[in-house]
């Protein structure tokens, strides 16, 4: 993993780490942890938020794009958005139970995130006996691919950026690891509805290649209908427009391979090609194995265990926590307290937003057709050597 | 397939438990041990688990369709009645507990908190552990989505079916009795033991029971209706009917009720006049609260 610079937010000194605010979504505060030393552990912890910090986090884009007459409408609907996304957290510990924790790969294109749940003493006016059982989550810290995307700003103007060929080649990489990382999600059942880019991160090799994984996984349904409908929807479209403010405007030197890519890869067929396949793979071979077990058994009572437990595969391969799967940081309950009480945190400033800023606004006030440069390939970067 | 995912081996304190699925009555939390936990709905809770369910069965007549209210109260009761049956003094309480999936109460009134408006258990605060099953509900609901099975499958539910009556039956021989009839609420242990998982719908009261029996709710299993019953495949459906319409008599009832019930409470009242008493008025509030 690259060393992170140090976040330039005060931290948050605990028992046995110190915690920087790194930013959050609707679902988490992210801190990363270093030790008391300043030395990082690789590590961020996912602070869940409680329902009024939610709720925070999704009214000013939800003003934009909901209808509502009145404020006590808006805030129904607020209310009503809060609940909603406060449940996909709940569903983030399915993500690593069964045969998807037992997947050190899948884990690792997952951060290798573990689940941390601690009983935190609720405040005296509740009883003696009340406890929050909040789920905390760790996970690898890595640069968020939307802060990578950003040195590629205005790169359509060669006075601003140039791109020599092995940023080229990586950012092509980029782009089809993407791809790939729904792809891997699909086999397992699970489809990411919401095709952000900024819930993607980026670590870097010695060798300089870079992997891309899923931080946020939060946003997915495990229902291929509905996932059908979504791909009609071209749904990761959504970064190139201007007017999606919920989305960062993606660098626009991207904007055609990007869709290129993305509109080949992300289609209906390719769905179902995808679809479950590791997991139709996993109840394959241990029906196989339960088979074997139910003919060889020489008791009917056991025969007849094997044959109910070869048909209840499909609840009981995707439950159970693996070792690997629960953290082992031992993060003192005085800290985890001392992290949720920290709330009510903005997002630290980031200096490339306005380049963001510029290009969203380009691309809004120019016919969007004129903005799709092409990623610059081998030749156009020759031919502009020559022109130089 | 349990085994492969126990999680025993966790030295961490504090592990989720991930919730397996909850009925009317409990939610059910894996506690990676070979058990699960079983916390009591709320009253609310179990409202609005009642409210989404259809009860439009044909054997009972609108008059006998219960209000809400009085289903949601049949349901606290039923949990109500738990930890007498667990902890009833039998001589061979173990075995009588094996049948059950080896349920343990756990002091609910250390653990609960008190009721208040919105968030009430009332009577049902109940809360036990069990051994963790590989259920038979969950497999049924498999088979729904089966046009036809192979001859092997057909074989194996048919076991199941004879397993349930046999497990059926040694209940009964202790003096308790399932009044639901549910096959979906059965499981199978690590071991290979057939259980009876659901503990909230048990009765001792045998006059009870007869009237249970008369309405022979099994076949709820083969109402496609009744959307709370997992049910039974369709080349099973003859089968089902005729081999538990013959084993649930009141005749079979009566032959093996209380035969093994030996324990050290029960017999010194058993002639008692006021407890005979006690035990018809219980019977009578059954009648009304349960059906």
């Amino acid at each position: 993993m690259t060393q992170q610079p140090l976040p330039s937010t005060a931290p948050l000194d605990g028992t046995l780490y110190r915690y920087y605010f790194v930013g959050h979504g609707a679902q988490f505060r992210v801190y990363s942890v270093y030790t008391l030393d300043d030395k990082p552990t690789g590590r961020v912890i996912k602070v869940p938020l409680d329902f009024e910090e939610t709720k925070s986090s999704i009214i000013a884009p939800l003003k934009l794009v909901a209808q509502y007459n009145t404020e006590e409408e808006l805030d129904e609907l607020a209310d009503k958005r809060t609940r909603e996304v406060m449940q996909f957290k709940h569903d983030m510990p399915n993500l690593m139970q069964g045969i998807m924790g037992e997947d050190k790969t899948f884990m690792s294109k997952l951060g290798n995130m573990k689940v941390l749940q601690a009983p935190i003493p609720a405040p005296v006016k509740s009883g003696p006996s009340a406890y929050y059982l909040p789920i905390f989550f760790t996970q690898d810290y890595v640069m968020t691919l939307d802060a990578y995307l950003q040195h590629f700003r205005l790169a359509t103007i060669s006075y601003t950026r140039d791109l020599d060929l092995r940023t080229i080649k990586m950012l092509k990489q980029v782009i089809r690891q993407m791809i790939a990382l729904n792809f891997l999600i699909w086999e397992y059942g699970i489809f990411e509805f919401v095709f952000k880019p900024e819930n993607l991160g980026i670590r870097f090799s010695k060798h300089g290649t870079v992997e891309l994984i899923w931080m946020d996984l939060a946003e997915h349904i495990t229902d291929l209908e509905k996932a059908e409908k979504i791909i009609g929807e071209k749904r990761w479209l959504h970064p190139l427009m201007p007017h999606k403010i919920d989305y960062q405007f993606m660098p626009t030197v991207l904007h055609d391979y990007y869709t290129t890519a993305c509109s080949r890869a992300f289609t209906v067929d390719n769905l179902r090609k995808h679809w479950r396949k590791r997991c139709i793979r996993a109840e394959s071979k241990y029906a196989r194995e339960l088979k074997m077990k139910e003919l060889l058994s020489y008791s009917h009572k056991q025969s007849v265990t094997h044959w109910v437990n070869r048909h209840n595969l499909s609840v009981t391969l995707y439950r159970g926590f693996q070792k690997h799967t629960i953290d082992d940081m031992d993060i003192p309950i005085a800290d985890l307290e001392l992290l949720l009480r920290d709330r009510h945190r903005a997002n630290p400033p980031e200096n490339s937003f306005r380049e963001e800023q510029i290009e969203r606004h380009l691309a809004r006030s120019k016919p969007l057709v004129r903005l799709l440069f092409p990623l610059p390939t081998h030749e156009n970067n020759r031919q502009k050597a020559n022109n130089s | 397939m349990n085994d492969l995912y126990k999680t025993s081996h966790l030295q961490y304190e504090y592990v989720p438990f991930p919730e397996l699925g909850h009925g009317s009555q409990f939610h059910t939390y894996d506690t990676h041990d070979g058990r699960v936990l079983k916390l009591p709905l709320t009253k609310e809770e179990t409202y609005v688990v009642v409210s989404k369910r259809r009860h439009n069965m044909n054997p009972l007549s609108s008059k006998e369709i219960a209000p809400l209210d009085t289903r949601i109260h049949t349901i606290i009761n039923g949990k109500a009645r738990i930890p007498a049956m667990l902890n009833h003094s039998f001589y061979n309480a173990k075995d009588f507990l094996s049948i059950l999936g080896n349920p343990t109460i756990i002091d609910a009134e250390k653990v609960l908190p008190e009721d208040r408006p919105g968030k009430e258990w009332g009577a049902g605060r109940v809360i036990y552990t069990q051994d963790k099953l590989t259920m038979v509900g969950d497999m049924l609901k498999g088979f729904g989505e089966q046009p036809t099975l192979k001859a092997g499958d057909i074989s194996k539910i048919k076991q199941i079916i004879d397993l349930y009556i046999e497990q059926t039956y040694k209940l009964w021989s202790y003096g308790y009795a399932d009044y639901v009839f549910k096959l979906g609420d059965t499981g199978f242990d690590t071991a290979g033991n057939f259980v009876l998982a659901d503990l909230g719908e048990y009765s001792s009261d045998p006059t009870f029971m007869k009237k249970a029996l008369a309405d022979k709710r099994w076949l709820h299993s083969i109402i496609p209706d009744k959307i709370d019953f997992p049910q039974i495949p369709a080349q099973l459906h003859d089968y089902f009917a005729a081999t538990l319409n013959n084993a649930f008599t009141i005749e079979q009832f009566m032959s093996r009720w209380r035969t093994q019930h030996h324990c050290s409470s029960c017999k010194a009242t058993d002639d008692n006049v006021i407890s005979a008493f006690i035990a018809a008025k219980v019977a009578e509030i059954d009648f009304v609260d349960r059906w």
